[in-house]
């Protein structure tokens, strides 16, 4: 028998080492058990509280797109489940079988929802298993062309001073409130301006200021007409040196109300499944999320359909949700009086 | 903007085979979806939005476009020839079209239907292109007190909607503002008229009354007749001079066309006013200014060339709000603007500084899309036109599905379907019974806007608002309207008497009475701000409504209502109500199979074999179509 040539030899080895390298994996595939197993070969229904179009159905959808690059034995299928301002959705998704296979996104204005209980809500985010949020919505609080000139200053020197909302009982109308009330402002709130509407009321000069997410009113800021007068909440994209509601606090009560909504504006595009979910599928759910939200392939999606991308982890997002959802009973009831309900 | 752009933005439009093909292909599904009672624009857009995902902005939005700028267009062909609208603004065609189908006339109906919807969409989107460097300044015009202005004018046209009987026109529109009370109030967040069900807190979606309200009452008579019209006069129903004598028409009354084609444009501009009003707004302005108000509601052209021409051209008008501020001109533009926000496309300011060409193309496509629409349908008229002719009856059971179907995916539910059938029992009493039924979508259209924006415009300005300048032209405006209605109707009282009311009239007064005083009692108990617009809407009609009631017990034929009703109306009666029941227990896919393959052996006598395949490849469709568009709760 002639001695193998080096170069054979060479060959030999690195099969054998791939062999032993397939056993070990094959070893401890058998050891500890796929994590994702639930998922594989089944349907992800990923539930939108919303009618199709319009930013949470998007969001859903695109992140959808990236489960399912990182799930390639899983259909990942989007529902829209519209009305009643997210909460049939998110009664929905409370409602379906803790299994993994499904998770949905709905607003934050849940929140507020279930601090003042309001009726309909079927649902406890304390108890629902957090994947994460796609995005940080800081609030701001924007002045039109026609308010008066001098910053928050000039601001509270004004009575009554205009601010356009969505409606009583709206997020919109409710973080208005709890802000004049954090930072000393007279201000009358009109209902009717859901949207963009405020956006023009603030352009034809009838509404003086309004409280909304960067994200909307950035254009707004940018173009010229909107002047950015403080920030709850921190982004990358809000511009460097931008005032924050905090730094204007009148007392602990006012600081208590602005780091509500500050936590709130770190839940943006919120990702959950129904409550019972078995810890190790929540992990693992928890996981691809991260992966999902993290692939370059994702950002670059997102950055073509101007979906602004900065996540939140699941467990972090659940000590937010149950830092927001031990309110304090005297802040409580103020919320449910700023959102038109009964003060007692 | 140049015209070097526009020009560019056109041929690169026109030499892309891809831009073309979608074009076709949104062209095609929009005319369809309009042409089938009960899918009409929004529904359009709801189902296409998930499917564009992923297009280019460009492509996704030429398709788009495309295809809500012609589904009115579509919508005219039922108005016209089963009376049924095919979408809601087409409702306010349905008065003269279907009189003029009834009277032989279908040719010369749509032949005048498509050239002024054409007409309407080329104005719009010329209005698109004109305005477009200008508009930062024109829309900020317009606030809270104009608008507050112009839905009472709206409100106003219920007026000349009613005809001879405006009392009842009133009434009826005083129930459409109620029912746009239902919801959560804006003002003051109750909710109202909800009874706990959260499927009521978004409001009663316009799309399902109208479907429920004017379609399923037209569909159950259109069974019940068996067949809908036979020629009675004049030409072939859809022979080419026919259609060549509608066209004629439009040309005749080129001035009411254009003058419609502008309003329709304006009124589309304003959000908040939407389709739905501007055509009945136009409907409203050809009865003022028609040669022969007498003939209005029995087949005058006027009435046809009027609102076909407002509800095409509102959709440019409705573009320039949603494309330069973002802020949607109508309900079918916010789901629009939904799915521009899901295709990475700009919108607002950025989008008219920075992307002409976008802007451009869309421009092309909406003018484009309403010719080619209107083409289509021209060439295809003669063969549409005798379908009022021939019996439909054994289609009934997918036309019915469809609307039903409709109504549960504009209101996201199939609790829907419980309020459909309300509705459209109301509806059909009152055709019947020959009560107006067109001040019911005035109202509900009008009813939010009239409400919030009167609040807005008291909040900001006080009771002085109505002293802007330009409130001040506003009212002038309505004055002269006024004056002009009351000339035009103080010539339309030679008509004769009323006739004797019969029993279905005894019947519709004591159920309008019972709707407004349940209504007035829940309202209330509302708070004072919340029950101000239902309370007061409630007790008008309440009152109308028991005037109509004593009217009947005085003169009334109180016997006729120991006749029973005549055998084919209860047994037709009883097979919708098997559908229906199968659908609402077991859903639109294995109901809806069931149901439909019984009723076409048992009823229509078709073969069990062919029963079979026919209702269950349209359940399939239509099961495919739920699972993967919409989900319902």
């Amino acid at each position: 028998m002639t001695p193998l040539r080096p170069a054979r030899r060479g060959v030999l080895w690195c099969a054998a080492l791939c062999v032993a390298l397939v056993a070990t994996a094959a070893g401890k595939a058998l050891a500890e058990p796929d994590p994702l197993a639930f998922l594989r070969g089944e349907r992800l229904t990923y539930i939108v509280a919303t009618k199709p179009g319009g930013g949470y159905d998007a969001y859903a959808r695109l992140i959808a797109e990236a489960l399912e690059r990182q799930l390639p034995d899983t259909e990942v299928i989007v529902q829209n489940v519209p009305g009643a301002g997210h909460i049939v959705g998110t009664n929905r998704l409370a409602a379906a079988v803790p299994d993994g296979l499904t998770i949905g996104m709905f607003n934050t204005g849940l929140f507020y929802a279930q601090l003042i209980e309001r009726e309909g809500v079927a649902f406890d985010l304390a108890e629902m298993g957090w994947l994460g949020a796609a995005a940080v919505e800081p609030r701001v609080m924007i002045a039109g062309p026609s308010a008066p000139k001098g910053g928050l200053a000039a601001l509270r020197a004004t009575e009554r001073v205009i601010f356009g909302t969505k409606g009583v009982g709206t997020a919109s109308s409710a973080e208005a409130l709890l802000l004049a009330k954090a930072l000393d402002l007279d201000i009358v709130t009109v209902p009717g301006y859901g949207g963009d509407r405020a956006n023009l009321g603030l352009r034809r000069g009838e509404l003086a200021a309004t409280v909304g997410s960067w994200s909307s009113w950035r254009g707004f800021v940018e173009e010229g007409p909107g002047t950015l007068l403080l920030a709850i909440g921190t982004s990358a994209s809000l511009p460097e040196g931008t005032p924050q509601a905090a730094e204007f606090t009148q007392d602990a009560e006012g600081e208590a109300l602005v780091a509500l909504i500050q936590r709130l504006s770190r839940l943006g595009r919120l990702t959950a499944a129904p409550p019972g979910l078995p810890p190790e599928r929540l992990d693992a759910l928890r996981q691809v999320w991260q992966a999902a939200l993290t692939d370059p392939a994702f950002l670059a999606r997102a950055e073509e359909l101007r979906l602004p991308i900065e996540p939140t982890p699941g467990a972090e997002v659940a000590a937010l949700a149950r830092a927001i959802l031990a309110l304090p009973e005297n802040l409580k009831s103020l919320l449910v009086r700023s959102m038109g309900g009964d003060a007692s | 903007m140049d015209a070097g752009t526009a020009v560019s933005a056109l041929l690169a439009l026109l030499s892309s085979p891809r831009l073309l093909g979608l074009m076709t292909l949104a062209i095609a599904t929009g005319v369809a979806l309009g042409i089938v009672p009960g899918l009409g624009g929004k529904i359009a857009l709801s189902l296409a939005i998930p499917f564009v995902f992923g297009m280019e902005p460009l492509e996704g939005a030429v398709f788009l476009v495309a295809l809500h700028a012609v589904v009115h267009t579509g919508g005219a062909v039922p108005a016209i020839l089963l009376g049924v609208p095919g979408t809601g603004p087409n409702v306010a065609t349905v008065a003269d079209g279907h009189a003029m189908a009834q009277n032989g006339e279908a040719g010369r109906a749509l032949g005048a239907a498509l050239l002024s919807s054409a007409v309407g969409g080329l104005i719009g989107a010329l209005a698109l292109a004109l305005t477009l460097p200008l508009l930062a300044q024109l829309s900020l015009l317009l606030g809270p007190p104009e608008f507050f202005l112009l839905s009472i004018l709206g409100l106003t046209t219920i007026a000349a909607l009613s005809g001879n009987h405006l009392g009842k026109g009133i009434a009826v529109g005083a129930f459409g503002l109620l029912l746009a009370c239902v919801g959560h109030d804006p003002l003051t967040g109750e909710a109202r008229f909800v009874f706990g069900q959260l499927w009521l807190w978004d409001g009663v979606d316009i799309a399902l009354a109208v479907l429920a309200f004017y379609a399923l009452p037209e569909l159950l008579d259109l069974t019940l007749e068996g067949k809908v019209s036979r020629t009675a006069r004049g030409t072939g129903p859809g022979s080419v001079s026919a259609i060549a004598e509608g066209i004629r028409d439009v040309l005749r009354r080129r001035w009411l066309t254009l003058r419609c084609a502008c309003l329709g444009t304006g009124l589309g501009a304003i959000p908040g006013v939407g389709g739905d009003a501007a055509a009945w707004i136009c409907y409203g302005h050809a009865v003022q200014s028609t040669a022969s108000p007498e003939t209005m509601g029995r087949g005058n052209v006027d009435g046809v060339i009027g609102p076909e021409a407002a509800n095409n051209a509102k959709e440019g008008g409705a573009l320039i709000p949603t494309l330069a501020f973002a802020v949607p001109g109508s309900s079918g533009m916010a789901i629009l603007l939904g799915g521009f926000v899901m295709l990475g496309v700009p919108v607002g300011p950025q989008l008219i500084a920075g992307e002409t060409d976008l802007v451009w193309s869309l421009v092309w496509v909406l003018a484009l899309a309403n010719l080619a629409a209107a083409a289509l349908l021209l060439w295809s008229a003669p063969a549409l036109a005798r379908i009022a002719h021939i019996p439909i009856a054994p289609a009934m059971p997918f036309i019915l599905q469809l609307t039903l179907l409709g109504g549960v995916i504009s209101a996201g539910t199939f609790w829907a379907l419980p309020l459909m059938i309300a509705l459209a029992g109301l509806g059909w009493l009152l055709k019947r019974t020959g009560w107006p039924r067109q001040p019911f979508v005035v109202g509900l259209v009008l009813g939010q806007l009239t409400e919030i924006s009167l609040h807005q415009s008291l909040l900001i300005w006080g009771p002085a608002f109505v002293l802007r300048p330009q409130s001040l032209v506003l009212l002038a405006l309505l004055a002269v309207g006024l004056v002009l209605y009351l000339r035009v109707s103080t010539r339309r009282r030679a008509s004769p008497e009323a006739p004797v009311p019969a029993v279905s009239e005894g019947l519709a007064a004591l159920l309008s009475l019972t709707v407004f005083s349940v209504a007035l009692f829940f309202a209330l108990g509302f708070s004072a701000t919340a029950s101000l617009l239902p309370a007061l809407v409630a007790s008008l009609g309440g009152a109308i409504a028991l005037y109509q009631l004593m009217r009947f017990l005085r003169q009334g034929d109180i016997h006729g209502a120991l006749r029973p009703p005549t055998v084919t109306a209860s047994s037709e009666v009883v097979w919708w109500a098997l559908m229906i029941t199968a659908i609402g227990a077991f859903g639109f896919g294995w109901g809806g199979f069931l149901a439909t393959a019984f009723v076409l052996a048992f009823r229509f006598q078709v073969t069990l074999l062919r029963s079979l395949t026919l209702s269950g490849g349209f359940a399939l469709l239509l099961s495919l179509l739920l699972t993967r568009a919409i989900s319902l709760g």
